[in-house]
């Protein structure tokens, strides 16, 4: 439930530059010679999601780099074909065509909330699979699974939505709030998965506003919020609207403290908005348990190969665990085909069978006859029926005096409910 | 090599959708008096009309009211309808203005309707839009040969909006049109009402472009929001310039080598770490030719041409003058 | 056939034209002189329904025509032309008459009606081009035409209507000495088939030379009318025009 249209994080933009950098100096690789498996990776490096995708594609990269320094997926090389959605519905039929037809990919890996769901027949009709790593959508919770090609390894909003309100009650104690929305996509669906779970579960939300995205001030929308005298408002809302609403609440006086989404998890909306302003803001993110192996690992390699840190939020852990399990899948059926890695995707992640964190101890495992469960960098990955998967954790981090954003809590949410 | 075909194919059903647009631009922009920098409103409008007469009723976690699970034939027509009922609603005001104010309204109210398809949570099931729609014709091919049957549907469907587009332009309502665009003041002393002129091309427009959207909503098996913002209305425009202003040929061409720009340099690509650079240049690449295109075919790739008659013979023309008694 | 009632037209505060009248019976040629901003162009504009009289008739045919709109009083056989004859640049020259044909006019509420004109129509617009001499221009684009084809085509479009009535706005603007013969010869031949006009020109010559009646305007009102010679030997009007220093060859 990222906000597509949030401001972009500086370090967003650094990511990008670096990965340009990298992918301008590398030496241009050879053309895919007969035999090599091709895996897509279909994501917005055009439109809305231009800022976010090049880490994505940096996470593919490690992964296909880290799969054939292993000697490749059935002794074949792994080739990495990326492809550009331009953030939109059309753009993403288009090029699934072209990996399907040109390329002939094994699955097709990333699109987003609007792309995968149009290509729900597409991937049934050509046998490919196709795994989102972000998108939020609550229209893939009862979609996918073995058989329609259609998986996503990051969590549902619906899932997030249970999240926030199991906190906000058993941990927070929290049984009232106010609820302002931005009316964007991410944040309205996130918001209405929220409501529903927190209603059923017995909070009580006391008032909805809504904000139209762009406006300068939302003095109407402070007042009205006001009205009901909350002492904790529930934020799904995007950076510039963030920014603006809780400004000019601390500027009539209001002093509420602040619960919200992944949207304003950032330095940049403290540094907007300033500490005075915000701090003591908490914001529970998906992550995996403290100190997992898995994690660990993915974040030493991606640091070491690019230079910075991966970041929560960013879905390069789920696009870089969505190509492992893939690989892992083929290796299992001994085959490529999208036939194969569809019938074995949900085997190969488990949760029966041996632990394996790698692409290689998992195919060593596999020789040796054995069944794997891949524990992801994101998490368990565990496949439901409907192809979706489950947060083994939840970090809430709260604005400290100084500004930063500090774990102050990991709460384990592999029980919660789905939805 | 299939693979390829596959990929033309599909590339060529998205390119015929857009070239129907581009035709109906050009009726109202290369024929007409209209300088609409709003024709998205009507590709939405009609998305949106087929979907809501043809759709399932909502799902548990969807939120439209109506989904009437009519047939798509009906679903077409009530497009069509609803694309021509919103021209004649948006024109009614703007068509009282001025060319340069008509531009400004029309865009302005593309974003208003898009803002409608957004906050209409009821009608439009809000951002999260409407998805699972089927496809005409589904059941008569085997899956993976479906690509070839909605790009069969939309060939039929771009060459049906030529054929009229063009009629219309060459009938006397198209001279009208152009008499219009060329010079106002004089086309009044012809005889030729401006507003109702104007109000009839912009419904046609309205529908055609209406039509046109149900293609997309085919071809995408879903409506949302972002897919209706005036991207969609600026692409068809430079698509149009490119092809040549005023001209049907130009329109179609503009349409197809625009996408096939977009889209053959997908096959530049060497590997996924080259791609995130080669996405950027290709935006620039695409800048550069445009420009390329303009300053050595300012008018187009393909101008607009003279419109030719069997003339009848000059000296008997000249004759039968004299014997009126005229010369 | 034409009859202008006390007619005044303000644009804002200024008055433009102020209480004028006057009359054309068919078959006549009348001229309406004066200088720049007199207000000639103005009434036109209103006889034409180009612009809408602030109060006052006009009649044409027996109609009150007043607030017509354009498009009406053109169908109602009222014809002007324009001081800068550009035509429709963009479309060949048989295109130009075509719109101004009957049949076009008749074909235009269909939308697809017209798009191959009846031989008819396309001969009697041939002869049309044939009398102005463009005959040989038929196929060619209007932007393509000199400035004294355009001049030309301004007439030949005029017949493609049948006009009752023709108002001419300086159709002598621009146009050179042995050319202004050939216009007037037009003119004459035209009127033998029953057009009746009304003439607005600078040009005093000319306006002498065609004109049965003048009317002559200054400021928006009228200051002398009659028979032409009578007018162009009105004080007041070569005082106007002595003044303008320009003189008979005003142009």
């Amino acid at each position: 439930m990222i906000n597509r249209f949030a401001t972009i994080s500086r370090r967003a933009l650094l990511g990008g530059a670096t990965a340009l950098a990298l992918g301008s100096a590398a030496p241009p690789a050879s053309f895919a010679q007969e035999g090599d498996i091709k895996l897509g990776l279909l994501i917005g490096l055009t439109g809305d999601m231009g800022p976010w995708a090049p880490a994505l594609n940096n996470a593919a990269i490690l992964a296909v780099e880290e799969i054939n320094a292993a000697g490749g997926i059935l002794g074949r090389k792994v080739q990495l074909v990326t492809e550009d959605n331009n953030s939109a519905v059309a753009g993403a039929v288009r090029g699934a065509t072209k990996l399907v037809s040109v390329d002939a990919v094994s699955a097709i890996i990333g699109p987003e909330s609007d792309p995968i769901v149009a290509l729900r027949s597409f991937a049934k009709d050509n046998k490919v699979p196709v795994i989102s790593t972000s998108a939020g959508t609550e229209a893939l919770d009862k979609a996918g699974g073995t058989g329609t090609y259609i998986y996503r390894t990051n969590a549902s909003d619906s899932f997030l939505g249970v999240v926030h309100a199991k906190l906000l009650l058993d941990e927070m104690g929290q049984k009232e709030i106010a609820l302002v929305v931005e009316n964007l996509e991410g944040t309205m669906s996130g918001a209405n998965t929220f409501r529903k779970a927190y209603e059923r579960l017995g909070g009580k939300i006391v008032k909805e506003v809504v904000l139209a995205p762009g406006q300068s001030s939302y003095q109407a929308e402070v007042r009205a919020v006001a009205d009901t005298d909350p002492d904790m408002v529930f934020l799904a809302v995007g950076q510039t609207a963030g920014v603006n609403f809780v400004k000019q609440a601390y500027q009539r006086g209001y002093d509420w403290k602040y619960w919200v989404t992944a949207e304003l998890q950032s330095p940049d909306f403290v540094n907007a908005a300033g500490v005075e302003i915000v701090q003591g803001t908490i914001n529970p993110v998906s992550s995996q348990v403290e100190n997992a192996e898995s994690w660990e690992r993915f974040s030493a390699a991606y640091e070491a190969r690019f230079g910075e840190k991966p970041e929560p939020g960013f879905y390069q852990a789920e696009t870089y665990d969505a190509f492992i399990a893939v690989a892992l899948a083929i290796e299992a059926a001994g085959d490529a085909s999208g036939e194969a890695v569809d019938a074995n995707l949900t085997k190969v992640s488990g949760p029966d069978g041996k632990k394996v964190i790698s692409f290689e101890e998992g195919r060593e495992a596999l020789k040796a006859g054995e069944d794997i469960d891949y524990e992801g960098a994101s998490g368990s990955l565990d496949f439901d029926e409907f192809g979706n998967v489950t947060i083994p954790a939840t970090r809430m981090l709260q604005i400290t005096e100084d500004g930063s954003w500090q774990t102050i809590k990991v709460i384990d949410s592999s029980n919660f409910p789905a939805n | 090599m299939e693979g390829i075909l596959l990929f033309a194919i599909s590339i060529g059903t998205l390119a015929a959708i857009y070239g129907m647009v581009t035709l109906a631009l050009n009726l109202e922009t290369g024929t007409g008096p209209l300088w609409d920098l709003g024709i998205v409103s009507f590709f939405g409008i009609g998305a949106y009309a087929y979907v809501i007469l043809t759709a399932a009723p909502a799902e548990g976690h969807q939120h439209y009211l109506y989904g009437f699970g009519l047939p798509m034939w009906l679903g077409v027509i009530g497009a069509a309808l609803a694309g021509a009922v919103a021209a004649w609603f948006i024109g009614l005001p703007s068509l009282r203005l001025r060319k340069e104010y008509f531009l400004i309204v029309t865009l302005a109210f593309a974003e208003v309707l898009r803002q409608l398809y957004i906050n209409e949570d009821w009608l439009t099931n809000g951002v999260a839009g409407i998805y699972g729609l089927e496809q005409p014709l589904r059941g008569l091919v085997e899956a993976r040969q479906y690509t070839y049957v909605l790009f069969a549907l939309a060939i039929c469907g771009l060459l049906a909006v030529w054929a009229l587009t063009r009629m219309i332009s060459l009938s006397a309502f198209g001279r009208a049109c152009k008499a219009l665009r060329e010079n106002e003041a004089l086309a009044i002393t012809a005889g030729i009402d401006p507003r109702r002129t104007s109000m009839v091309l912009y419904v046609l427009a309205g529908a055609f472009t209406a039509v046109a959207g149900v293609f997309y909503v085919w071809y995408n098996t879903l409506v949302v929001p972002g897919q209706f913002s005036s991207d969609l209305t600026f692409f068809v425009w430079t698509a149009l310039i490119i092809g040549g202003v005023g001209s049907s040929r130009g329109a179609l061409f503009g349409a197809f080598i625009f996408i096939l720009l977009h889209d053959s340099l997908r096959f530049l690509q060497v590997s996924g770490e080259t791609a995130v650079t080669l996405t950027s240049l290709r935006t620039a690449l695409i800048g550069l030719l445009l420009i390329l295109i303009l300053r050595f075919r300012p008018n187009g790739i393909f101008p607009e041409t003279r419109v030719v008659f069997k003339l009848p013979d000059r000296a008997k023309a000249a004759e039968g003058a004299k014997r009126k008694g005229l010369a | 056939m034409l009859e202008v009632r006390n007619v005044s037209l303000y644009y804002g505060g200024i008055c433009a034209v102020n209480d004028m009248s006057l009359e054309v019976a068919e078959g006549e040629i009348v001229g309406l002189i004066g200088t720049n901003g007199a207000g000639k162009t103005s009434l036109f504009n209103v006889i034409t329904g180009f612009a809408r009289a602030s109060s006052g008739t006009v009649r044409f045919l027996g109609r009150d025509v007043t607030g017509y709109s354009g498009p009406r009083i053109a169908q109602a056989g009222m014809l002007r032309t324009f001081q800068t004859p550009v035509g429709f640049p963009k479309m060949t020259v048989m295109e130009n008459m075509l719109v101004f044909s009957r049949a076009d006019a008749a074909a235009r509420p269909s939308i697809f009606r017209g798009a191959s004109p009846a031989r008819a129509v396309l001969e009697e617009a041939m002869e049309f081009l044939a009398i102005f001499g463009l005959a040989a221009r038929a196929g060619d684009w209007v932007q393509d035409l000199a400035a004294p084809e355009l001049k030309m085509l301004e007439f030949a479009r005029a017949m493609m209507a049948h006009p009752k009535m023709l108002l001419l706005d300086e159709p002598a603007a621009g146009v050179n000495p042995a050319l202004q013969g050939n216009l007037i010869e037009h003119i004459g031949a035209l009127r033998r088939r029953g057009v009746t006009f009304l003439v607005v020109d600078h040009n005093l010559r000319f306006i002498r030379d065609i004109c049965d009646r003048a009317y002559a305007m200054a400021d928006g009102r009228l200051i002398a009318s009659g028979p032409t010679g009578d007018v162009l030997n009105n004080p007041d009007v070569i005082r106007l025009y002595l003044g303008g220093g320009a003189g008979e060859e005003a142009a």
